[in-house]
Order: C-alpha cells, then structure tokens, then sequence
C-alpha cells in the first residue's frame, strides 16, 4: 500500500515535470555584458549574417499595422518599418525627411522629395503616390478626415503641391506626424499585417496583438541598416520586463518605473537610462463656475511644482506651461510658486486662518474637492496637491472618479479636475489651443472666450515668426491670467538600454520614434 | 440522462439572455465614452464633431434596447460583430484567447489533480505525521500566497536564479510551464486539503471499519471505496475551480504573456468595448453551463444511488 503511494506520488511528479518540456533553457541569448559578432566589413558596411537582432517590449496590444488607420503608425513608425515627409527631432523641430523641402506662399505648399527614396521593395516614392497616400489617411482615419478640403496635385514625380482652403503655417508639422507615413499602395496586399514602407525595416511576423519581429530592408534608401532586424514582445507586466532585461533576454525598452528605474541606475556598467520629458503634460481645470478668481489665483501659486516632481520619482519633470519655453508659443510661462502671496489672496477674498489651520469665510471652511482618476498616477498627484494644499490653509479632499471624461468632463460639475493630455505633438500648440476654444473639448472650466479664439484663429493663419510669436504671448497671457488651468508636470519617457546598445529613439520626447538604421547592438 | 441534458441545454437559452441583457445594462450604465478612448488613446484631445462622428459611426446614439436586440439577433445569425476600438472581428479574437485560456486550465488542473489526490490520500492515511505536517505547511502557504507573488517568485527562481527557462517563453511548452505552475500550486493546495478531508471523514465512517473487521485489503478499501465515496466532494472542489479558470486569470496572463481571455476582457472593459465584453459573456456562461452539466452527469456515473432530476 505504502509502496503503492509512493509510487503514485513519484510518478506524478516525474510527469509533472516530464511536461514541462526541459534542456537546458535558453536564457541569456542576449547577456548584458555579451555581444555578438562585429558584423562589419572592413569598410564600415555591416555584413547581415542574422545574428544583430535587438529585442524589446511592446506594452500595449494593437490589432494591425495599417499606417493610416487609429493610431497603428505610431507603432509602424516606432519599429523601423514606416517613415514620414518631416519628422521632428529631440528639439521639436520640423527636419526634412523623406521630403527634401517645403516651399509655402499663402495657401499653396510646394514639397520636392528627395532623391532615391523607394520602398522595401525598390518601387520609388513617387509624389503621385504620396498624393493617393494622403487621401487615403483622409478616407480611413477620421482624426484626418479635414485632410479632404485639401486639393493635392503631383506636378511630376518629385513635387508635390498642396493648396489648402486657408493659409496653413503648420502644414509641414501636420505631415511630420506618424498618421502621414507612406505606403506602396499598390505593392501592399496586406494594410493589416504586411504594408510596404520606405524605412529600414520590413515586416519579418507580425501577430496581432502580440509579438512582432522586424528584418532589415534591403532596399533602405537612406544608408546602411546596422541590425539584421529587431523583435518587439508584447509584454505588460513591469516586473516580466525587469526580469527578462535583467536576464538578457532584452536589449532595451521604452517608458520604464520608477521601481526599475533605480534597480537599473544602480548598475550604469551594465544599463544606460535616458529620461526626457515628453509634451504629455498634467494639468488641473480650475473651475470658474465654482471658485472664485482669488481662491483659484491662490491654488495656482500654492503648487510647489518641483516638490511633486521630486516626489513622482522620475515620472514627471516640473513645468511651468503648457508648452516648452524653447517654442515660439512657449514664450509666456506660467507665474512661479508663491505660497505668500497665496495667502494674501485668499485674505483679501475674505478667509481667515481657523484655529485647525484652514482658511475659511462666514464660518464656511474653504474646502475643495480635487476630481481625479487612477490612470498615469493622476491619483497620486492629486494626493499631493491634497498636502500641499492643506499646508496652505486649504482643505483639499479627494473626489476619485473611475473615469474621467464620463464624469467631469462631460458633467462640468467639479471644482478641480485633474487630466492628461499632450499639448504639443508636431511643434505646434494647436494640438492644445484648439482644445481651449469656446466650446471646445477642454473649455469647462469657464475659460473659453471670444477674444482668446479670436488670437487663436489669427495664429491659425499667421505666417510672419515675429507675429506669430506676439500672438502666441498674447493667447497664453490671457491663458494664465485666467487661473482656469494649471500645469502641473510633463510625463517622463524614460528608456533602458543595455551596455553596448544604442538607438531606440531614447532622446526624442515623442512616442513614435524608435529604432532607425542606426540603431545597433555590440 | 439524455432528457436531463437536453432540458439543462434548453434552460440555458434563458439564462444566457438575463446575463447578457444584465450585462449589456452594466456597461451602458458604467461612465465612459468608447468612441472618445477610441480617439484619445494616445492623449490627443479630439474635437466634438469628430467625437460626434465616431459615436454615430459606432451605433452609440441608437437607444439602448436597440442596440441590445440588435446585437441578439446578429448573435443568431452568428456574428459577433467588430470592436469598437480597431473594427476586428470578435468571434475569431475571443476563441483564440479562449484557446490559449482552456489550454491553461487544462494543464493546471491536470497537474493539480494528479499532485493533489495522491498526496491527499497520503496525508489523510499518514495523519498526524511528519509527511502530513510538512504537507499542511506547504498547502497552507501554497493557499494563502496570492497569484501574483506566486509568479513572480517563480519567474525569479526558475528563469533567473536557475535559469531553467527564459523570461520570454516564446509560445512553446516552455512557455506553459510557468503559468501552470503558478496556477497549480494554489489549486493543488486546495485540493490536497479537500481530498485530505473527505478521505479522513470517509475514513471514519463505519463501512470501512466494517471492512477492515473482515479482512479486506487496505488497498481495496482505499481506492475502492473510501476514495470513490469522497469523489463527489473532490470533483465538486475541481468543478468549481475550472469554473473560475475558464474565466481567465488575468494576473497571470499579463505576468507570464499568455494571451488569455482575462487580459482581453480586461482590456476590453477598460476600452469600453461592450461588443467584446458581450461576446465573451455569452461564451464563458456557455461553457460555465456546460461544465456545471458535465459535473452533475459525474455525480451520477460515481454514485448510482444519486438521481437526476
């Protein structure tokens, strides 16, 4: 009987692990301290034996690689496989790209391509075929769906002209974004999982929603490709991550913790991390309707910005506005942290100190509810408002909502509500400015008015820089002056690379740059 | 038998639309804009023409029963319709997840049942001793210890420390080690002490005295009877186990990047994909019923006496 047991319980675990599968596990194909082989000739060509493959992490899923639709080309463009006329470099400045030059009087925008730029499959870029590109992003993708006003001739097989209803100063900046990259429309069977694009690399396997590997594209028009290709697994979890860099089985990934953040700066042998604020920036609406211009004067002076980014942990930089100070629009920032002059706000509206340390009127407390939401540790910051507050004299409460824009946004019925959102996302503030128009997506707060869109719609159209730059100071004077919002930090892109590897896109403060024909791995 | 299973498939029908209806109330109660994430998704403010747009586009401003009748009846026909958030087909993206999710839970109850019955068997027979001690411990931990920690504690060991696998598991056998061991322990441990406490209850009961009175084999008594009579309550435990497996884990999943239909629930639920979330409704009470069947029909082929209704 005994044995008989004994015998049972042997066996399954011997089965238990007999189905495990076995040998010897292949970890560590790419170690931290490893490399491969130099894979160059002499000449500097690298020789593609297969061997350079960068591996990384994808962390959310998506169902297709169809550059024009959603938001998909921020991944076609992140791996390598599509490219755009513009792009925008770590300083947010509009580059030359697949285009050589854009050439703008009034409303009609010349653009000359450059020269040998093809597809993967050596088929030229043509200006026709960047014509039948644009329409079809205006036919698939409604966020461009105003792209249809536009009339678009390919005067021959490098220029392209495009006349615009308006006059468009931020045409160029509009091309730049990820949306506009260009496809072999009639090469490309497969939108979905194969397109044929003009970067350094081509589609290897694609799942939808899970893995995808890139090879080089042998074709690239623009230089050597220094990998054979790349592997992105899709990976949610932080801690899978971690483990799996710390193993060497990555090479480097984007948008890491804070926890990891100080595991991997503990070892700078073995990782380089890059931190770069990105233009996602969190904000809070002060609401008009339900706070007085002192007490919202006061809140706005009240934030010790700095404080909670130096609490965030590498998440959020500070910053003073909406836009980054190095920009035409970024003039105007915001008026620094002043808790005295807070004060003196809030008591010549009428508060007195109590006994518990809170400001109050009439016998009424001056509490103040922060609505927030737990996505990208808007909680957390609000929790911090909450003490920096308190330390004032206001009694901040928290009010957490599970989703903002089927609450606050769309009620208006808040007194403080925290969102997030890029302000800038092709070198230009009208990703912003057209949220804040009366009426708009971000005017609850009672700021929108017709002088301000007034200014907007002249910047709209403005070409001169040093009328440009006027108007830009102008909207955002009134924009601060209102105490209707206030920025708070911009969101971090924080990457990880390991000794000897190079090139995710690491320094630029957008998203949908990642590795390139430089990219490399030793 | 056959009437039995015939009438719990019918009833089913009624069930299904209750739960489907109740859930398609939830999520049209529950705040969120699906065509807003949709555009939002990657922080860029839309304007209100174009949110406008999109919710027309996606059938949101019809009325809420329309849209439930609607989708009955397309769910007739068989189509399951597209997501919201990337216009894919359903059905396909639900059994692929639930393939991943039954492959899963097979294995983790495979490997807990044929752990925990014998080692229950053992602890109950070796009562009070050393192995049983040692074997409580374990089970209780294994019990207590939330999945999350489970996995990670073995990713740590087996991928890191003894690098046995790697981290990324690739879609082999490799990689289904890890998530069914992290899914198995706390099963096992359950099982272990479910067995362990219906064999000791069995143990006790005067039929078995009875049979060791007249000689019978250990053996015989054991497996024979003892263990057939504590089935009922084991396979019950099991049941109710798969019952939750099939609806995915959803921690595991992300940790161990198994494409499950946990994650894709979630996923769904957090995008407000209501056409997704539908789906998956239907297809896991389907299953759940279906387990529920088979687990009652068990009860009848172990225990004769037992009768359907």
């Amino acid at each position: 009987m005994k044995k008989l047991l004994a015998v049972l319980l042997a066996t399954s675990m011997t089965a238990t692990l007999a189905a495990c599968g076995g040998g010897s596990g292949t970890t560590g194909e790419t170690k931290p301290q490893g490399g491969t082989e130099s894979g160059t000739t002499e000449a500097g060509t690298p020789v593609h034996d297969g061997s350079k493959i960068f591996k990384s992490v994808e962390t959310f899923p998506y169902a297709s690689l169809d550059v024009h639709k959603e938001y998909y080309s921020w991944h076609t463009q992140f791996y390598g496989i599509s490219e755009t006329l513009f792009r925008i470099d770590d300083k947010m400045q509009i580059q030359p790209w697949l285009a050589e030059s854009i050439e703008t009087e009034e409303n009609v925008s010349t653009i000359t391509l450059k020269d040998g730029v093809c597809f993967s499959n050596g088929n030229a870029l043509t200006a026709d075929m960047v014509k039948r590109n644009i329409e079809r992003i205006a036919e698939v993708n409604a966020r461009f769906a105003f792209v249809n006003d536009w009339q678009i001739e390919a005067k021959d097989d490098k220029t392209l002209v495009i006349t615009t209803p308006n006059i468009y100063p931020t045409l160029e900046n509009d091309l730049a974004t990820a949306e506009f990259g260009m496809v072999d429309l009639d090469a490309t069977e497969d939108f979905d999982n194969n397109p044929i694009c003009t970067g350094p690399f081509v589609v290897d396997k694609f799942v939808p929603e899970g893995d995808m590997s890139v090879k080089y594209n042998e074709n690239y028009w623009d230089g050597d490709v220094q990998l054979d290709g790349a592997t992105f697994y899709y990976m949610g979890d932080e801690e899978s991550k971690l483990l799996a860099m710390q193993n060497g089985e990555i090479d480097g990934y984007v948008d890491i913790s804070a926890a990891s953040r100080e595991i991997y700066e503990a070892d700078p042998d073995l990782y380089n991390v890059t931190t770069v604020p990105t233009q996602r920036r969190a904000y809070a609406m002060l609401n008009a309707n339900k706070l007085s211009d002192n007490v919202r004067a006061a809140i706005v002076l009240a934030l010790d910005k700095d404080a909670l980014a130096a609490y965030m942990n590498g998440l959020l930089s500070s910053t003073e506005g909406a836009f980054s100070p190095d920009t035409y629009y970024g003039g105007v920032q915001a008026p620094k942290t002043d808790v005295a002059k807070a004060k003196e706000l809030l008591e010549a509206d009428g508060y007195k100190l109590n006994a518990n340390g809170i400001y109050e009127k009439d016998g009424k407390p001056l509490t103040i509810v922060l609505s927030c939401y737990a996505g990208r540790s808007i909680d957390t910051i609000a929790i911090l408002m909450q003490e920096q507050l308190k330390a004032v004299g206001i009694d901040a409460q928290i009010g957490l909502e599970e989703d903002p824009d089927g609450t606050y946004m769309s009620t208006k019925d808040f007194q403080i509500g925290f969102y997030v959102s890029i302000t800038d996302k092709t070198g230009e503030p009208f990703t912003f400015l057209n949220m804040i128009e009366k009426g708009r997506y971000l005017d609850i707060c009672g700021f929108g008015n017709e002088e301000t869109d007034a200014l907007i719609e002249e910047l709209r159209f403005e070409t001169d820089e040093t009328k440009q730059k006027e108007l830009a100071d102008q909207i955002m004077t009134n924009f601060y002056a209102s105490n209707d919002y206030l920025m708070i930090g911009q969101y971090n892109k924080t990457s990880v690379l390991r000794a000897g590897a190079t090139g995710l896109g690491e320094t630029n403060p957008l998203q949908f740059y990642g590795i390139d024909a430089n990219t490399n791995i030793d | 038998m056959l009437k039995f299973t015939i009438r719990r498939l019918i009833n089913l029908i009624p069930v299904l639309l209750v739960l489907t209806f109740g859930v398609f109330g939830l999520l049209y109660l529950t705040p969120g804009d699906p065509a807003l994430m949709k555009l939002t998704s990657q922080g860029t403010a839309v304007t209100d023409e174009l949110l406008a747009i999109e919710r027309e586009k996606m059938g949101l401003n019809d009325p809420f029963l329309e849209r439930y009748v609607k989708w009955v009846l397309n769910i007739l026909r068989g189509d399951f319709g597209t997501t919201y958030s990337d216009g894919m087909p359903i059905l396909p993206k639900l059994l692929k997840a639930l393939k991943y999710t039954l492959v899963l839970a097979t294995a983790s109850t495979v490997v807990s049942v044929v752990v925990a019955i014998p080692l229950g068997i053992l602890t109950a027979i070796k009562k009070d001793s050393i192995i049983d001690n040692i074997a409580r411990l374990v089970t209780f931990t294994g019990n207590a210890m939330p999945n999350f920690l489970i996995s990670l504690l073995l990713m740590y060991f087996f991928c890191i420390k003894v690098r046995m696998f790697p981290v990324i598991a690739k879609g082999s056998v490799q990689g289904l080690f890890l998530p069914t061991m992290a899914l198995a322990i706390p099963m096992a441990s359950k099982f272990t002490r479910q067995t362990r406490a219906d064999v000791l209850s069995q143990l006790d009961e005067e039929y078995v005295i009875g049979m060791h009175a007249r000689g019978v084999k250990e053996r015989v008594i054991l497996y024979r009877n003892v263990l057939h009579n504590a089935l009922g309550a084991i396979i019950t435990i099991i049941s109710l186990q798969i019952r939750v497996l099939i609806g995915g884990s959803i921690v595991i999943e992300t940790i161990f990047r198994w494409p499950g239909i946990g994650s894709l629930i979630m996923d769904s639920i957090s995008k407000r994909d209501y056409p997704v979330v539908q789906g998956a409704v239907l297809i896991l009470a389907t299953l759940q019923v279906l387990v529920n069947l088979v687990t009652d029909l068990s009860y009848c082929i172990i225990d004769k006496r037992i009768e359907l209704e």
